[in-house]
């Protein structure tokens, strides 16, 4: 997987705010997963592109991170997602 | 009034006059011996329920119901239940082995929560529930959770019955609010049975205090209560969902999460021990009583 890498998120995938935390919710699996504050950022990002490259463009602008670091970082994010089904990648 | 509505019921299905055409808010309750559940092709649910195959039928495969949509639910030999999405009647047909008793449990237990969940009327969750002051307490376990024992157990002591099972909510202005059922108790899960009829049924909606649930520990444990936040919250909720369709899934999982951004959900270890019902009883009643606004 690279920054490159086109991705689709299921319509059975669903974002939700409890009290201070954020889940994501697959009402085919029925699986909860937590989100922290940084993969939340990560996951509205994404739900409005389709590309890790949007991502990586918008979190180098508002953080003060090493390129490969944070590059690094999305591809791990992305690829534990799609391990768990909750993004699909082409 | 159950789950709200008026229910009226009409014999004569031949007197076209009789048909209902709405007008007011009651729900009309006819015999229509023409049902065919074999007419119908789409089938939502099949499963064994009450020691009974049930299904629920429709005309199409959809992702939405639409308002004219019609259903069918069969209680194989038993009952035949019809209406249509937005319609206020529901037609029924006595098959070989129904009675007017299991004709009522089907209908108050089953078919209404079912018609006021596809008509998008309320949204049900699996849970007792009882009044302390004016207030809607409910209580959600797992099976054999101890729920019905702990509901039955405050009617005992005085507290209005607001829903024996499936908890009728809505949700208005921001507020959530539990709708009075019917004024049946199961306390024991005997199959195809209305149940004992309470004395003192809730007559009005109520905003929903607290949800307690309820964790069987063992019979020497401490009865002890925990707030719940955030995910495991959501996830306790959702665990007690009721009549949540697969086609109303989105909706129903952003209903349970604003229900979970406004209501204190508790966790409460119950010991595994009737003779300790007094001392559960006494601590949820105190803690809901001291409990103002969201923590």
């Amino acid at each position: 997987m690279t920054l490159d890498t086109n991705y689709t998120i299921p319509t059975t995938v669903m974002l939700q705010s409890v009290d201070d935390e954020t889940l994501l919710f697959d009402s085919a699996t029925e699986l909860f997963f937590t989100l922290n504050d940084v993969g939340a950022i990560m996951w509205e990002i994404m739900s409005e592109s389709s590309t890790l490259r949007a991502v990586y463009d918008e979190l180098t602008e508002a953080y003060d991170v090493p390129s490969q670091q944070l590059e690094a970082d999305i591809v791990t994010f992305a690829t534990a997602l799609t391990q768990q089904g909750l993004i699909h990648c082409a | 009034m159950l789950y709200g509505i008026n229910l009226k019921y009409l014999d004569d299905t031949n007197d076209s006059s009789l048909l209902y055409s709405g007008g007011d808010d009651s729900l009309v309750i006819l015999e229509d011996n023409t049902i065919d559940h074999l007419s119908f092709p789409v089938s939502l649910v099949y499963q064994n329920n009450q020691d009974r195959q049930i299904s629920l039928l429709t005309d199409r495969d959809f992702t939405t119901p639409a308002d004219d949509q019609p259903w069918i639910f069969y209680v194989e030999n038993v009952i035949s239940f019809a209406w249509e999405t937005k319609n206020s009647v529901i037609r029924y047909r006595f098959h070989e082995l129904a009675t007017d008793d299991i004709f009522r449990f089907w209908l108050y237990h089953v078919v209404l929560p079912i018609y006021l969940s596809i008509g998008q009327v309320y949204r049900f969750l699996h849970a007792g529930a009882v009044e302390i002051d004016e207030k809607a307490i409910l209580f959600m376990a797992s099976s054999f959770g101890g729920k019905s024992t702990l509901t039955d157990y405050f009617i005992q002591r005085g507290h209005p019955l607001i829903t024996d099972d499936k908890m009728a909510t809505y949700e208005k202005d921001g507020m959530y609010y539990a709708v009075p059922s019917h004024p049946y108790h199961r306390p024991f899960r005997t199959v195809e049975v209305l149940g004992h009829l309470c004395e003192n049924p809730s007559t009005q909606v109520r905003p929903i205090h607290a949800i307690y649930i309820l964790e069987k520990s063992e019979p020497d444990a401490s009865c002890t209560i925990r707030l719940l936040k955030g995910v495991e919250k959501f996830a306790r909720l959702h665990e007690g969902g009721e009549m949540n369709f697969s086609f109303f899934t989105p909706k129903y999982v952003n209903y349970l999460a604003g229900l979970a951004n406004k209501v204190n959900v508790f966790s409460v270890t119950v010991p595994h021990d009737l003779q300790r019902l007094e001392e559960v009883y006494q601590i949820i009643k105190e803690h809901s009583e001291t409990l103002q606004g969201k923590l």
